[in-house]
């Protein structure tokens, strides 16, 4: 199973794309959701994990901004842009083209 | 972009700190609420996260701004280390701080004198105006053309003529002579350049005959008058006469160099003078500004036209219009020394890179190691360039600060040294675009002398440095290659400047020893001019022999005499004689002299007789010639006797004395005829010359009195020693010899450090070499033979190329400098005899270091 060193990068990016479609959150909410949609399967480092946010950052795809949690500290929560939104949709296009073609070869008989 | 994000750096810092320690934070209590110790809970969660610094990095690396926060780094890094061995950056700053204070000195003069436009609107349409005959430019026009000019050229805005005069100012302090320029009315409209305050001439106040007026210069204001305000307006005594003035004009607007003053000029032709059934004809310099749209050949064949239709006095044939920009006239000749100069401190600057390249060579393949071990532990190879290149713009950084300091002296001194043939050099200085030529020169020498280490840095093959074991490891032969490349270099150009000095040196020799034709020493003249307002003709040279008459009294003067024009004075009337029979014109100079003056000045009479007291008016007509003058006019024939025309009548040659050099050093001896000055009518003007017998400028002051004692409403006459004009006549050569020195110095002793740094550092390198040697029996001599000849194949090499280079560079040399012959094996032998034995100097010390090398220290050492 594919574990956090495992997970490539541009994958990376469209996993937390896709987590952050579903609601703002900081860091450590996006390894957990994340963690918590692939049952357990993927665990994303924070040694990838915080590399990748400023990478999205820079590139205009996520906003992130200071917020309190419930238990009232202070943490940094991440939101798609409209940017970051178009990119998650062609991602997952060229992802599920990209799977099924790999399929296609995997499955392929004689 | 990046800047911002480097600004904000410390921000994004506290907050990537905060983020990760919150996500710690909740790692560890979700590992609590899943059943784990507090203990076990944080070291899971630390485990799972990895190394907090090591995701730093990772996220700090996302944000581009890397390499500015390793240049910082790089920086600190190497002035830490320049201040832990400081003698390889303190060479490296003063190799530079010359180099580049050379090359800033040079471009500061270069730009004053020929990239700056001139000071006024639309300077390219400001044409300056010339007529010339096959043979030359006259650099002037005549009268009558001028006024067919004015009447009738349409291309023309306005056109205006100009010359100079010496102007004497009495002020409340004393007296100064100032260089005026006498303009046309139309003057101050071609240049476009508004007076500071008050107004510049009308027509009226231009024509003969009018009130006289003045405008001032704001240096001269703000120097002489204190910036005093009410000035315009008042009246001032200029040459004895009082003047009005009436306008001031701008510091900014300096025309040609050192003018302080304007006075009214009326430059239509004179009517013919009937009595002498003579015509004047006056020569100006002109100059024009053309119309808006208006093109510079349509423009000069129109005055071409013009020129054409004026009738020429005495039949001369039509000459050529020549029309330059003011700024080709003006800079036109010095631009190509001042290029040249320009290129050879550039190729010092050079020789100083090549130096410099070569130090660091040496330096980083001593540190080899030291990158090596960076490497290995995962320094990209980018990042070792990145680091060598840094040091070396650092260094150069402080080399062209010192630079700039040096340079803002070294302006100063040369610009006093300065023969003045230079064009205008008052406004030079340090300006922006000097600024950003340095700028430019210490960016392109960092990279210069630090590309080539940090080539080499990049491509350092790890393991063999390391394998190597010694902390010094040896130059590849790439690196020793490229190094001796750059000695044989260095060595070629600092011959090419030792020649080129030589050369110079040669000629400068040479022109100190010419035959004068006079003893310079203890001989001092003063200028006496009467104005002639007060006084005629008759009056002033009665004036003048009673001054001369006081001053022979005084015991410290050996002999007084006077005449018109002193010798190195300048031109003096120009006639020619015209020899019937054998068909053959003679042009010579005409000196007025009075009885003693060739015992004064020491001057020899080969033959008859020097002009005496008993030539009178009354008596017949006598007259001295030079040696050249008796030589071109009578072929060969014994002169005396013989006579010579020269205005009103023919001169009776009754002696004959060696040239005398009237008109400067540089051109060889005008044929002369000395005629008896009490013959040839009074003038209320001429040069009092005195031998003394002592320090000749102790005799200022009596004559001075004397002629207070004479006339109190006088100004002091201006006074020369012969030694200083012989001095100022020398000066252009002088500057050459010194500048060119400098270089040749510099060159010289730049190509002979690198050559000692790279042997020293040859001889270090391989040091456990020749110990072994010495170990297996080699003896000292033999060692020392092993270096010298590495040494001296280097020398060979260089003073090869350099003499090859010094055949091409003399060329470029000789069109500045008069008389100087290209190939002249003297100075080329000399040259390379004196690089040579240094070089061997140089060698032959790190070869006794070699030779005296203990085996065994040595090999214990490494």
């Amino acid at each position: 199973m594919a574990t956090s060193a495992d997970v490539m990068q541009g994958t990376l990016d469209l996993l937390v794309l896709k987590a952050l479609s579903l609601a703002p959150l900081h860091g450590w909410g996006i390894s957990q959701r994340i963690q918590q949609l692939s049952r357990d399967a993927l665990q994303i480092g924070q040694g990838s994990l915080y590399p990748a946010l400023y990478r999205l950052e820079k590139k205009g795809l996520i906003k992130g901004a200071w917020a309190t949690t419930k238990n009232n500290r202070e943490a940094k929560y991440y939101r798609l842009s409209a940017a970051g939104e178009r990119a998650l949709a062609t991602e997952m296009k060229d992802w599920h083209h990209f799977t099924s073609a790999v399929e296609l070869v995997l499955l392929a008989k004689g | 972009m990046w800047l911002r994000a480097l600004v904000q750096r410390q921000r994004v810092e506290t907050e990537m700190e905060k983020e990760m320690r919150l996500h710690l934070d909740l790692e560890i209590e979700a590992n609590i609420r899943a059943g784990l110790s507090p203990e076990e809970a944080r070291r899971a969660a630390h485990l799972s996260f990895g190394g907090v610094e090591k995701s730093k990095e990772e996220v700090r690396d996302q944000r581009g701004t890397r390499w500015i926060e390793h240049a910082f780094g790089d920086l600190r890094f190497a002035l830490r280390g320049f201040r832990k061995s400081p003698g390889f950056a303190i060479a490296v700053v003063l190799t530079l701080a010359l180099g580049i204070g050379a090359n800033t000195t040079i471009f500061s003069i270069l730009n004053a004198a020929v990239l700056r436009p001139l000071p006024y609107p639309r300077p390219q349409q400001i044409l300056s105006l010339s007529l010339a005959d096959e043979q030359q430019d006259h650099g002037v026009v005549d009268d009558r053309t001028l006024q067919g000019w004015v009447e009738t050229a349409r291309s023309f805005a306005s056109l205006a003529a100009y010359g100079g005069r010496l102007v004497t100012i009495g002020t409340s302090e004393g007296v100064a002579q100032f260089r005026g320029l006498r303009v046309t009315h139309g003057y101050f409209q071609v240049l476009g350049v508004p007076p500071l305050l008050g107004r510049v001439f009308t027509e009226r106040e231009t024509e003969r005959g009018a009130v006289p007026v003045v405008v001032l210069s704001e240096q001269l204001w703000r120097g002489t008058f204190g910036s005093d305000s009410g000035l315009v307006g008042r009246t001032i005594g200029l040459n004895d006469v009082a003047t009005t003035v009436i306008g001031i004009m701008p510091a900014s607007y300096t025309t040609t160099s050192g003018t302080r003053l304007w006075l009214p000029l009326d430059a239509r032709p004179a009517a013919p003078d009937l009595v002498n059934e003579s015509v004047m004809i006056f020569f100006y310099s002109v100059i024009g500004r053309v119309r808006d749209g208006t093109a510079l050949d349509a423009a000069r064949a129109e005055l071409q036209t013009i020129h054409q239709r004026v009738e020429q006095p005495g039949g001369r044939d039509g000459m050529q219009v020549v029309a330059k920009t003011l700024h080709e006239r003006r800079y036109g000749d010095s631009r190509r020394p001042l290029v040249l100069l320009q290129a050879a401190v550039g190729v010092l600057l050079l020789i100083a890179c090549a130096n410099l390249a070569n130090l660091s060579l040496a330096r980083s393949a001593r540190r080899q190691r030291e990158f090596a071990l960076r490497l290995a532990l995962g320094a990209s190879r980018w990042r070792l360039s990145q680091y060598v290149l840094i040091e070396s713009l650092m260094l150069s950084a402080f080399g062209a600060m010192l630079g700039l300091a040096l340079a803002r002296s070294s302006v100063r001194v040369l610009v006093a040294m300065s023969p003045g043939t230079v064009g205008n050099l008052e406004n030079v200085g340090l300006d922006g675009t000097v600024l950003a030529f340095t700028l430019i020169v210490a960016a392109m020498t960092g990279l210069f002398f630090g590309l080539v280490p940090a080539i080499v840095a990049a491509r350092g093959d790890v393991n063999q440095a390391l394998a190597s074991g010694s902390a010094r490891a040896s130059a590849g032969p790439r690196q020793r290659l490229m190094r001796h490349a750059l000695i044989v270099g260095e060595l070629a150009s600092a011959l090419v400047f030792l020649t080129g000095a030589g050369l110079v040196a040669k000629t400068f020799w040479r022109v100190t020893s010419i035959e004068t034709g006079f003893r310079p020493e203890n001989v001092l003249t003063a200028h006496v001019r009467l104005p002639s307002t007060r006084y005629s003709d008759a009056a002033g040279d009665a004036f003048i022999r009673e001054l001369l008459a006081r001053v022979r009294r005084d015991p410290r003067v050996l002999s007084a005499s006077l005449v018109d024009v002193p010798p190195l004075g300048g031109r003096a009337m120009t006639v020619t004689h015209t020899d019937e029979i054998r068909k053959t014109s003679t042009e010579f100079d005409v000196v007025t002299a009075d009885a003693g003056y060739f015992e004064t000045i020491s001057a020899t009479l080969i033959a008859g007789r020097p002009i005496m007291e008993s030539d009178r008016p009354g008596t017949p007509r006598v007259a001295v010639v030079s040696e050249t003058l008796a030589r071109m006019a009578f072929a060969g024939e014994q002169a005396i006797g013989k006579t010579l025309d020269v205005q009103g009548g023919p001169l009776t040659i009754v002696g004959v004395v060696r040239d005398v050099l009237q008109r400067g050093l540089e051109e060889p001896p005008m044929p002369t005829l000395f005629r008896a000055m009490a013959q040839a009518g009074a003038v209320n003007s001429a040069d009092l010359v005195l031998r003394t017998d002592g320090d000749a400028t102790l005799m200022q002051e009596p004559i001075r009195r004397a002629l207070l004692e004479m006339d109190r409403s006088l100004l002091p006459p201006p006074f020369l020693t012969m030694d200083q004009a012989l001095g100022e006549a020398m000066a252009p050569r002088r500057f050459s010899l010194v500048v060119l020195g400098i270089f040749a110095l510099l060159a010289g002793l730049l190509a002979v450090i690198g050559l000692y740094g790279v042997l020293s550092y040859l001889v270090s390198e391989r040091t456990r070499e020749l110990a072994i040697r010495a170990a297996l029996g080699a003896d000292a001599a033999r060692v020392m033979r092993l270096v010298l000849r590495h040494g001296m194949l280097l020398v060979a090499a260089g003073t090869a190329l350099g003499v090859g280079a010094s055949m091409l560079a003399v060329r470029l040399l000789r069109s500045m400098v008069y008389e100087m012959s290209v190939y002249d094996p003297w100075a080329f032998a000399s040259a390379a005899v004196a690089l040579m034995g240094v070089a061997l100097l140089a060698s032959y010390l790190p070869a006794r270091w070699a030779s005296r090398l203990d085996p065994l220290t040595a090999l214990r050492a490494e």
